[in-house]
C-alpha cells in the first residue's frame, strides 16, 4: 500500500490506480454530456467524454484528512490541546479520541463550458460513512501535526440524480502516515470560550 | 582709270534691259514675271539713262582707243574673228582673275537692282562691256584655291518658304500631337498595370501582410473545429460532516 494521502477516491475505488469512471456505471452521465454537447461538431464529442471521465477522478480527489479535521475540530479535547500548544509553541500534545463514526456528504459538480457559456452542470452526490477506531492525534503549534494511531473502515456512495453510480465498502485502512491536514487552526477567540464551556 | 571702267561696266549691266529697249535691241522671247518686275523697276532708272548713255559713249570711246592702241602693238586680227577676245565667264578659273577686281559686285544698292542670272545671248556686236556674269559668280574664297570653280562648290541649304504664321500652326500641331501621344502612352501604362494587378496577381502583398495571412490559414481551422473553447470545470463545493463524537468528552 502506498503512503499517499488518502482521498475520497480511495474510499470508492476498488483499484485506486484505475480511473473511477472505469469502476462505475456512468452511462447516465455520458448521455447528459452528449445531449449537452450536441451543438458542437461531432469531432468534439470524444474529446469532451475523455475530459469528463477525467473530471470524475478530479472531483473525488478530496483530502480525507481535511474532512476528518473538520469533524474532529468540534471535540473539546482537541480544542484544549490546540490552545495549549498555541501558548507554548515548543510543546507537543497528544490527543486520543474515542471510537466514533463520521458521516460526510459532498455535492461536487462538473460544468461543461463553451467559452463563458455553461452548457450543462452535473452535480454529484457523495456520501461517506467512516468508523474510526484507536485514533491518537498529535497537536503542535495550534495545529494537528499528525496521527499516531488509528484505523478506519466504511462505505461510500456516488450517486447522480438519486441514482447510485457506485457503492463501495472500504476495508480497514491504517491511518498513521496516510492523512494530511491542511485546514487552518481554529480561531483562538472562539476556542477559548468553548474550552471554558 | 581701270576702276572707273569697271564701275561703268557694272552700271551698264544694271541698265542693260532698259538700254536695250531704248536702242532697239531684240527682246527675249516671252516676258516672265521677273521681267515684268524688272520693267517696273526700270521706270526708276529713266532718269539715269541719259547719264548712262554718256557714260557708255565715253566708255566706247575709251575702248576704241584701247583697241586701236592694241592693234598698233599686235597684228591685226582677221575680219571673221570676233571682237570679243575675253574668255567665257563659265570657263575662266577664279584664280586667273585677281580678287581686287571683284569687290564691286558686293555693292548693296547695285545688287538690289541687278536682275539675276538670266544668261543673255552672247552679243555678236562689239560690245564686250555688257558681259554681266563675271563679277557675280566668282567667289572670293574659292578664288584662293586654284582650280576650284563655282560649279564644284557646295550648294547652300534650302530654306523653307513657309510664313511665320504657318510655322506657328505647324508648331501647335506638333505640340498637340506630342501631348496626345504622351497621354495615350500613360493611359496604356495605367490600363496595363490595372489588368496585371487585377487578373494576373502581380500585386503581391507586403511580406508582413503575407505572414499574417499564412498564420491565419494555419491556425484558424484548427482553433474553430478541433480545439473548441470548451472546458470542464470542477467544483467540489461544500461538504458537511456529522460525528457522533461527544463534544465535551475529554481526551482519554
Amino acid at each position: 500500500m502506498s503512503d499517499a494521502p488518502l482521498t475520497l477516491k480511495d474510499m470508492f475505488a476498488t483499484d485506486p490506480s484505475k480511473p473511477i469512471a472505469d469502476q462505475a456505471d456512468i452511462g447516465a452521465l455520458l448521455s447528459v454530456v452528449t445531449a449537452a454537447t450536441a451543438v458542437l461538431p461531432p469531432a468534439v464529442g470524444s474529446t469532451i467524454v475523455a475530459a469528463f471521465r477525467q473530471a470524475l477522478d478530479e472531483v473525488l480527489q478530496l483530502n480525507l484528512g481535511d474532512v476528518l479535521q473538520a469533524s474532529w475540530g468540534k471535540a473539546a479535547a482537541l480544542r484544549d490541546a490546540i490552545l495549549a500548544t498555541l501558548k507554548d509553541p515548543e510543546s507537543v500534545a497528544l490527543v486520543p479520541l474515542l471510537d466514533h463514526k463520521i458521516t460526510s456528504t459532498h455535492k461536487p459538480h462538473i460544468d461543461l463550458m463553451l467559452g463563458t457559456k455553461c452548457l450543462a452542470r452535473i452535480t454529484l452526490d457523495v456520501s461517506l460513512n467512516l468508523a474510526l477506531k484507536g485514533v491518537m492525534l498529535e497537536v503542535q503549534r495550534g495545529r494537528i501535526a499528525g496521527l499516531k494511531a488509528g484505523h478506519c473502515l466504511g462505505d461510500g456512495v456516488l450517486a447522480y440524480a438519486d441514482k447510485p453510480l457506485i457503492t463501495h465498502k472500504t476495508p480497514e485502512i491504517p491511518l498513521p502516515g496516510r492523512l494530511k491536514f491542511t485546514l487552518p487552526a481554529p480561531d483562538e477567540s472562539k476556542a477559548v470560550p468553548q474550552a471554558a464551556v | 582709270m581701270r576702276m572707273i571702267v569697271v564701275t561703268i561696266v557694272l552700271l551698264a549691266t544694271a541698265a542693260v534691259p532698259a538700254f536695250a529697249q531704248t536702242v532697239g535691241t531684240p527682246e527675249p522671247s516671252a516676258p516672265s514675271e521677273q521681267d515684268t518686275r524688272t520693267d517696273h523697276k526700270n521706270n526708276d532708272l529713266q532718269y539715269v539713262l541719259p547719264a548712262l548713255k554718256l557714260l557708255l559713249d565715253s566708255k566706247k570711246r575709251a575702248e576704241q582707243k584701247a583697241r586701236e592702241k592694241q592693234q598698233t602693238q599686235t597684228p591685226a586680227p582677221t575680219a571673221s574673228s570676233p571682237v570679243v577676245t575675253e574668255p567665257s565667264p563659265t570657263v575662266i578659273p577664279a584664280a586667273t582673275k585677281p580678287p581686287t577686281r571683284l569687290p564691286i559686285s558686293h555693292t548693296p544698292k547695285l545688287a538690289k537692282h541687278i536682275v539675276p542670272a538670266k544668261p543673255s545671248p552672247r552679243p555678236e556686236s562689239s560690245a564686250p562691256a555688257v558681259q554681266p556674269a563675271i563679277p557675280t559668280i566668282i567667289n572670293t574664297k574659292a578664288a584662293k584655291a586654284p582650280g576650284i570653280t563655282s560649279a564644284s562648290l557646295p550648294r547652300p541649304t534650302q530654306v523653307s518658304s513657309a510664313s511665320p504664321s504657318d510655322t506657328a500652326v505647324v508648331k501647335e500641331i506638333g505640340l498637340a500631337r506630342a501631348i496626345g501621344g504622351g497621354g495615350l502612352l500613360l493611359l496604356v501604362l495605367a490600363a496595363g498595370t490595372y489588368f496585371a494587378r487585377r487578373f494576373l496577381g502581380f500585386a503581391a502583398p507586403l511580406p508582413h501582410a503575407k505572414a499574417q495571412i499564412d498564420a491565419g490559414t494555419v491556425t484558424a481551422p484548427r482553433f474553430d473545429e478541433a480545439s473548441p473553447s470548451i472546458s470542464v470545470m470542477i467544483g467540489r463545493g461544500s461538504f458537511s460532516t456529522v460525528s457522533n463524537y461527544p463534544q465535551n468528552a475529554s481526551a482519554t
